[in-house]
């Protein structure tokens, strides 16, 4: 499993993503340090909305898609394929990297969220960041795993879905991630809607983690390997 | 390397003309199978790639023949579990290399896509090819494997710069490191200069001999010939014949062989062999033309050009008739049992 992660870990954190990443992390810190500037009011809108909303979900998508998509791309993935390696370890151990990596730049943001808006509950928070980058990359493994072009569909699943028709009424915002990643922080609710208790989120988030890697699997098991 | 339990070796070789469907004949499983393929049929959308093909490989070299779209890559990417049939059943020592990943620890694979994966060296590369297969000392089969493909074990570039004769070689590397009972090589040899290709086919060979079962995909039927002299042939998704090349130029009776004669009589033996009815058609012809099918600069003497269908007649008949005629027999040289003869003649074009 070690020479798998390092394999993955090798394929993911190529320097031009690791550098488009970290410009990217550090535009959205800023922009949240001016937001906070301007707004006297800090009610966890930042991590809320920036952190949870948007940078936790492309982060994950940026190297989840990429676990295989990248592979599938350059028609490298036969180098694993042709090995005596259960499709369940590639699967776990590209999700596993995705999502450590994707984890590593949002705790980050987070972190200065949190400074910024001088927020409370930090151990909920960082959980919440945890599981669900690892919720949102698992579903992106998957997905690069099964079609082309799953950045530009992934994209369109978080801003479409997730960031807009989902959170329109309680029922259909029960079938986002998002839903379940605030209901471990209750205090950024926004008061429009009721999340399930911690313990619920945590189980969901951490289903939808192992659904994911059992989606790649069995993506894997039906693509023809390039 | 050192041989393996498991292996067989090449002389019980059960490929033969009668296991293909292209044959006619029933085919009867042999236990000694090491991949077989069974009614396997591929569609893409609505066209056929691969139909009803059926045929076994065991251990030793055996060339996976094809004109372009005649189905050789998608039979080979079924063989490797890269592409599962859409009918029939692929099974590489008993198991479905689909299903069953295990498997791939007996077998390894040189694919034909150029690409290796960036940021590592090659020796990085097939030590970590090597760790995922199981081998204990993975540094060291790697260094000790990229040696014996003429590569630098320390050279610290990035693989994925490498010239394509370079990654040609880190693939059939990372595909041996782990001394696999079966070898699939697509294409091998592309890529690789003359010198390398030379050592390449030595080291196929090797292998075969070694008792691994190697199945060679190749478009360059000079190189394949080689090889091995055991091939598989496919026509428009069909299989087209399975075995020895100079056995299935043998039952191919509808096509007469075609041999030339150098002998101190021409004309005379030319008559002899017409009356005694063991040839088909016979000429003499001036030594211009003589020079030129035997890929000769010049000859001095006219030539005796005979087609029949029955070749073991013919050479009962051949020494018999010279003798009684008392006429020196210089050359008796068959014209169009090459691979490439043999595989124009399957393949249909003429």
């Amino acid at each position: 499993m070690s020479v798998l992660l390092r394999w993955f870990s090798g394929q993911l954190a190529t320097r031009t993503r690791i550098r488009v990443t970290i410009v990217g992390v550090i535009g959205i810190a800023i922009l949240g340090w001016i937001i906070a500037s301007a707004v006297d009011d800090h009610d966890g809108g930042l991590a809320r909305e920036l952190g949870f909303g948007l940078s936790i979900p492309f982060l994950a998508l940026v190297f989840g898609t990429s676990a295989f998509g990248d592979l599938i791309e350059r028609q490298t993935l036969i180098y694993l394929w042709a090995r005596p390696i259960s499709r369940w370890s590639l699967a776990a151990a590209a999700t596993l990297v995705a999502a450590a990596l994707a984890s590593v730049f949002a705790i980050i943001l987070m972190i200065v969220f949190i400074w910024t808006e001088d927020l409370t509950g930090v151990p909920a928070l960082l959980l919440a960041t945890l599981l669900g980058t690892a919720a949102y990359a698992a579903l992106f493994v998957a997905l690069g795993a099964r079609i082309p072009k799953a950045l530009v569909w992934g994209s369109m699943f978080v801003l479409i879905w997730e960031a807009t028709v989902a959170p329109q009424s309680a029922a259909l915002s029960r079938l986002s991630v998002r839903y379940y990643v605030l209901s471990i922080v209750p205090d950024l609710n926004d008061g429009t809607r009721q999340g399930v208790s911690e313990w619920v989120a945590v189980a969901v988030l951490l289903v939808m983690a192992v659904g994911g890697v059992a989606l790649t699997k069995w993506a894997l098991s039906m693509r023809d390997i390039p | 390397m050192s041989s393996q339990e498991g292996r067989v070796p090449p002389e019980q070789n059960p490929v033969s003309p009668a296991e293909g469907r292209g044959s006619g004949k029933p085919v009867e499983w042999s236990s000694t199978a090491v991949i077989s393929i069974d009614e396997v049929s591929k569609w893409f959308g609505d066209v056929v790639a691969l139909s009803e093909v059926t045929c076994t490989f065991a251990s030793g070299v055996t060339a996976l023949l094809g004109a372009n779209g005649a189905g050789k890559s998608t039979l080979f990417r079924a063989i490797a579990g890269l592409s599962p049939p859409t009918l029939g059943a692929v099974r590489i020592l008993g198991t479905d290399p689909r299903r069953s990943p295990d498997v791939f620890a007996q077998v390894g694979m040189v694919p034909q896509q150029e690409a290796l994966p960036a940021g590592m060296t090659a020796r990085e590369f097939v030590r970590s090819c090597a760790a995922l297969s199981g081998v204990a000392n993975a540094d060291a089969r790697a260094a000790d494997m990229l040696g014996r493909v003429d590569l630098d074990p320390t050279d610290k570039r990035d693989v994925s710069t490498y010239s394509k004769g370079m990654t040609q070689r880190v693939k059939i590397a990372q595909a041996l490191v782990h001394e696999p009972d079966v070898v699939l090589m697509d294409e091998p040899l592309n890529g690789l200069d003359p010198r390398q290709r030379v050592s390449m086919i030595d080291l196929i060979g090797q292998l075969g001999a070694e008792g691994r079962t190697v199945v060679v995909s190749s478009h360059i039927l000079e190189e394949v010939a080689r090889l091995s002299s055991r091939i598989v042939v496919l026509a428009k998704g069909r299989l087209a014949a399975v075995g020895d090349y100079h056995e299935i130029r043998d039952l191919m009776d509808d096509r007469p062989h075609k041999i030339m004669i150098m002998t101190s009589r021409p004309r005379e033996l030319a008559g002899a062999l017409l009356a005694s009815g063991a040839v088909d058609g016979v000429s003499v012809v001036p030594p211009r033309r003589t020079a030129m099918l035997a890929n000769r600069v010049a000859d001095e003497l006219p030539a005796v050009l005979v087609d029949t269908v029955t070749v073991k007649a013919f050479r009962t008949q051949i020494v018999r008739l010279s003798r009684d005629l008392g006429a020196e027999l210089f050359e008796v040289r068959p014209l169009d049992d090459s691979l490439e003869d043999v595989f124009r003649y399957l393949v249909g074009d003429k």
